[in-house]
């Protein structure tokens, strides 16, 4: 679902992130971890050909697309499509002036998905949200209903993919627990890939079948997440780790 | 201190904004060790704060500051003991930061700015920067070393390390744990209570409804609201995080306000339940409050046990 070999991202000739290999196959979770400027995100958006400004080497195929090489309107037909983006503020990226249903309606339209009402009710029920959300205004709803209804937003527009950038930072324990109940469900029962960025170990280490340590732009370890996490060979990680309340 | 021994004290509080309540006669001391306010987004955390620090006048009930009414107490003299640690964004973004250390200093002090920098771990020539040219961290430190200029006995700290990364938060806690003064912590992480408060006192819906020794609640919760939220916490390499009830359902307006959210109300739940001693007084039960019905059925699940 999502391939990436020799990513160099660099802005004005610093590279801010490279990573020689990351693939997401169907139905797996993978997590890149690190702490703020180790280049998580960027990576995570140059994977959706968002860095803009930004000199991006190296392949990166997702959805079938070869995203470097791809052009305008081939890169918009996978976003929000086949590949959906979750940020850490989804409200942000609400309009405020649009129930959630009006925008969902919108959204439909826009990359030609018929039958929206059935649609929307399933995906709505996929993320545990009770259908009443829909007439509702973003600034009515909480920080993890949001969050739910960005994740349904994805499902409903038939996403195989998610890029999730810290997801769950800014939601209290107890509607992260929800929200990671909510993505492992897509992973395990619709076959999606999820490649998420967190800078929470332990949340990784419950969701995440490999991790990608970053650091300063650079990978510095990677592999199956119990290992990882359990065993870890960089001080790095073992910093990470042992830095955890 | 108080009668009770306590630094300040909240004696029956209710507090609101206009002429709704959102914390509800609420009765809680903070004791030397450390206090721990734990619970959700909207659970009348930081509005209590805000009573504690004499930003909010009470609907009813006391704030009461070595014996004394918060009301007739001297602010500049209170000011002095109790200082707040808010979040980094407090920091006026355009004065560099040296100065908005020595704005917290008595005049003929300020040239202890490179001393309380030193002391939050920073470098003094920082002192010359803006709160955008620093780290999260940085300006994190920043925001504790305005709140020492002044030798305060009580540092009220709301979710000081909730916007930080774990290593840059790992570091502030442990400054925080070695810092002379007592400290009140808000925060939503049981994590970081189990760090640096000997009680801790978990609110719902504006409600104190579980308090005891922190290290005993977190080990055994009693009320089902602390099991969810301890079961929240992912823990490394552990089962995934357990969401019990829907977080989102509204507290109940009338009887147990837990009760939508509770896998375990029964029909008494529909009558209020008073925050009362739990039973048994096994070893390390003491001190230990709760608000629920169903408390020793809690403590009896097996779940509830670790």
């Amino acid at each position: 679902m999502i391939e990436v070999r020799d990513l160099r991202v660099s802005y004005g000739g610093r590279v801010v992130a490279k990573v020689p290999e990351l693939d997401v196959a169907p139905g797996e979770c993978v997590a890149i971890v690190g702490e703020s400027g180790s280049g998580k995100s960027t990576t995570l958006l140059a994977l959706l050909g968002l860095t803009e400004g930004a000199e991006v080497g190296g392949r990166i195929r997702v959805a079938g697309v070869d995203v470097t090489s791809a052009s305008p309107a081939e890169l918009r037909a996978i976003r929000g499509a086949r590949v959906a983006l979750v940020m850490q503020s989804p409200q942000a990226a609400l309009s405020p002036t649009l129930r959630l249903g009006t925008l969902m309606r919108r959204a439909l339209r826009l990359h030609g998905v018929g039958d929206a009402e059935r649609v929307m009710a399933e995906a709505v029920e996929a993320v545990l949200l009770d259908p009443a959300i829909l007439r509702r205004y973003p600034h009515e709803v909480s920080g993890g209903q949001a969050q739910r209804f960005a994740i349904a937003l994805a499902i409903a527009l038939g996403a195989e993919a998610i890029l999730a950038d810290e997801p769950t930072s800014a939601l209290d324990v107890t509607v992260q627990a929800e929200v990671v109940a909510v993505l492992r469900t897509l992973c395990a029962e619709r076959g999606l890939a999820l490649l998420l960025v967190s800078h929470d170990l332990a949340l990784v280490s419950t969701i995440a079948h490999r991790v990608l340590v970053m650091r300063a732009g650079e990978v510095v370890e990677s592999g199956p997440a119990g290992r990882v996490l359990s065993e870890p060979s960089h001080p790095y990680t073992r910093e990470l780790l042992e830095a955890l309340p | 201190m108080t009668s009770s021994g306590s630094l300040l004290r909240a004696e029956r509080v209710t507090l609101g904004y206009g002429r709704t309540p959102v914390v509800h006669d609420v009765t809680l001391d903070i004791t030397g060790g450390g206090v721990g306010l734990i619970g959700e987004s909207g659970s009348g955390k930081t509005t209590l704060a805000r009573a504690f620090l004499g930003l909010l006048t009470p609907m009813s009930g006391n704030i009461l500051y070595g014996d004394q009414n918060l009301k007739k107490v001297d602010m500049r003299r209170f000011r002095g003991d109790v200082q707040p640690v808010f979040q980094a964004e407090a920091l006026d973004p355009r004065m560099r930061v040296g100065r908005s250390v020595a704005e917290a200093l008595p005049r003929d002090a300020r040239h202890r700015v490179p001393e309380l920098l030193e002391q939050v771990g920073l470098d003094p020539a920082l002192a010359s920067r803006r709160p955008h040219q620093l780290s999260g961290g940085q300006r994190q430190r920043v925001v504790i070393a305005r709140a020492l200029a002044v030798n305060p006995k009580l540092l009220i700290l709301d979710e000081p390390t909730s916007a930080l990364d774990v290593t840059v938060q790992a570091r502030i806690l442990d400054l925080i744990a070695g810092l002379a003064a007592e400290r009140l912590l808000i925060t939503h992480n049981l994590a970081v209570v189990g760090k640096l408060c000997r009680t801790s006192h978990v609110l719902f819906a504006g409600r104190v409804v579980e308090s005891g020794p922190t290290a005993d609640l977190l080990a055994r919760p009693a009320h089902p609201y602390t099991l969810a939220l301890r079961d929240a916490v992912p823990k490394l390499g552990g089962e995934p995080p357990v969401a019990r009830g829907r977080a989102e359902v509204r507290p109940a307006e009338t009887g147990c306000p837990f009760r939508p959210r509770c896998p375990m109300a029964v029909t008494e739940c529909d009558r209020a339940p008073a925050l009362r001693d739990l039973g048994g007084h096994q070893e390390g039960q003491d001190g230990r409050r709760v608000a629920c019905h169903r408390a020793e059925d809690v403590l009896r699940e097996p779940s509830a046990r670790r």
